[in-house]
């Protein structure tokens, strides 16, 4: 079922579009806001040399400490990181790695339609097209692996993001999965 | 039975038209329709400030314009007086939709485009401007509605077009239109358009461009809750349309 902005789910006012389904309720559509401990895909957009400035896809930027990850970083990459703290409009990271591979973007609020329930969903696309997948909190999507396997990931993404709504979405992946020709 | 000069009812609002995400350059976007005026709302952000300070609510920016050939005589580019105060209006009423406390230290740039005008710009504008909010997933405590109610002549209407708000019935007499004089009964037009928190059946907004008693007032604001429930449906019914449940895959 699909509740407006205004509607009443218990005794909770809605305050977005939200899909309720088994009782529990997540908006459809909204930006991404940092939380300590959430693991994110952040961006290089600039450096100095101590610290550097981090597009984390969400309604503000993030900084980075050059102490924080081992690796040297160019404007332009990719780093997987667990915010550390959040202080107002100020966010610190701490890096974990340095991703090399495909990145791809969708709503934050539809990943986890993309993990499934305990990871089904992911853990079915992982095993039929051998690709390595990790989906961030915001709406980030690393995948590495054969070409032509990580564009028939995308294009799956694609289908779980706009469909993300509809009944019956696991067993329609399932199908085409196994349909090979995508 | 008269009816009014586009035949509708006392209380029938023109035909209402609503659709959300309907571009995929900004977060979110929407279109409304009142008969022959129609809105196009963008929302861009919430995106960082570039000063920070202590900003503890986050920042609106509204804008507000007549396109060229919205209206019949081409309508001169510049931003108008009447253009910029529209724009503080509408701010005023999201400002009390939104709940800002929860983005701080963010802006959200709204653009709100009226394409075809025939009155009641300022409340489709309102309408449109909500639903792409609600689109881009901005939290906010209802979906409010606008819509005008007035006094024509002496008979109180809802969602008022051009012909009524012009209305004089001293002019009328020796026209085609002469015959509309008894549905509407002698005087001029009193426009009054409000913006309504159907699940609080609050009122955020209201203005008033003529006169009226009051109790006249309190029927047209009567008949303006009553029916911002029917707008409210149209919204539900826009909002359901992106997102179907039973699509076939």
């Amino acid at each position: 079922m699909i509740l407006i902005p205004g509607d009443k789910f218990g005794e909770e006012k809605l305050k977005y579009i939200t899909l309720v389904r088994e009782g529990k309720h997540s908006a459809l559509k909204s930006f991404y806001k940092a939380k300590v401990g959430d693991k994110i895909i952040a961006k290089v957009i600039d450096k100095n040399p101590n610290v550097y400035l981090m597009d984390i896809n969400g309604v503000t930027l993030a900084s980075l400490s050059v102490n924080n990850i081992k690796e040297k970083l160019k404007i332009g990459d990719y780093v997987l990181c667990s915010v550390v703290s959040v202080i107002g409009t100020n966010v610190s990271l701490s890096g974990i790695k340095k991703l090399d591979g495909y990145i791809y973007t969708i709503n934050p609020y539809k990943i986890p339609r993309l993990i499934g329930k305990n990871g089904s969903m992911l853990k079915l696309i992982k095993e039929k097209l051998n690709i390595e997948i990790i989906p961030a909190k915001n709406g980030r999507i690393f995948l590495k692996g054969d070409l032509k396997n990580v564009m028939k990931a995308i294009k799956i993404i694609d289908i779980i993001e706009e469909n993300s709504q509809v009944k019956g979405l696991t067993e329609y992946i399932m199908k085409i999965l196994n349909d090979e020709e995508i | 039975m008269m009816k009014r000069f586009d035949g509708r009812d006392w209380n029938e609002i023109r035909k209402m038209e609503a659709k959300i995400g309907i571009s995929e350059n900004c977060e979110g976007s929407a279109y409304f329709r009142f008969g022959n005026t129609i809105a196009y709302a963008f929302v861009y952000g919430p995106k960082q400030l570039k000063i920070l300070d202590n900003v503890e609510e986050g920042v609106l920016r509204v804008r507000y314009s007549m396109l060229p050939f919205s209206t019949p005589e081409r309508k001169k580019s510049p931003v108008s007086r009447r253009e910029v105060e529209l724009s503080t209006i509408i701010k005023r009423v999201i400002k009390n939709v939104l709940v800002l406390k929860e983005i701080p230290g963010t802006v959200t740039d709204i653009d709100i485009k009226i394409i075809s005008a025939d009155a009641g710009t300022r409340t489709a504008a309102i309408n449109a401007a909500i639903l792409a909010l609600a689109d881009a997933g901005i939290p906010m405590k209802d979906l409010a509605v606008a819509v005008a109610v007035g006094k024509v002549g002496q008979r109180i209407v809802i969602d008022l077009n051009k012909m009524e708000e012009d209305y004089n019935s001293e002019k009328l007499v020796g026209t085609e239109y002469e015959k509309y004089i008894e549905y509407y009964g002698q005087g001029t037009a009193t426009d009054i358009p409000v913006a309504i928190l159907p699940s609080e059946k609050k009122i955020i907004m209201l203005q008033l461009d003529g006169s009226i008693t009051e109790e006249e007032l309190k029927r047209a604001l009567d008949l303006a809750m009553e029916k911002s429930f029917e707008i409210k449906e149209v919204f539900r019914k826009a909002i359901l349309e992106k997102y179907p449940e039973d699509k076939k895959l």
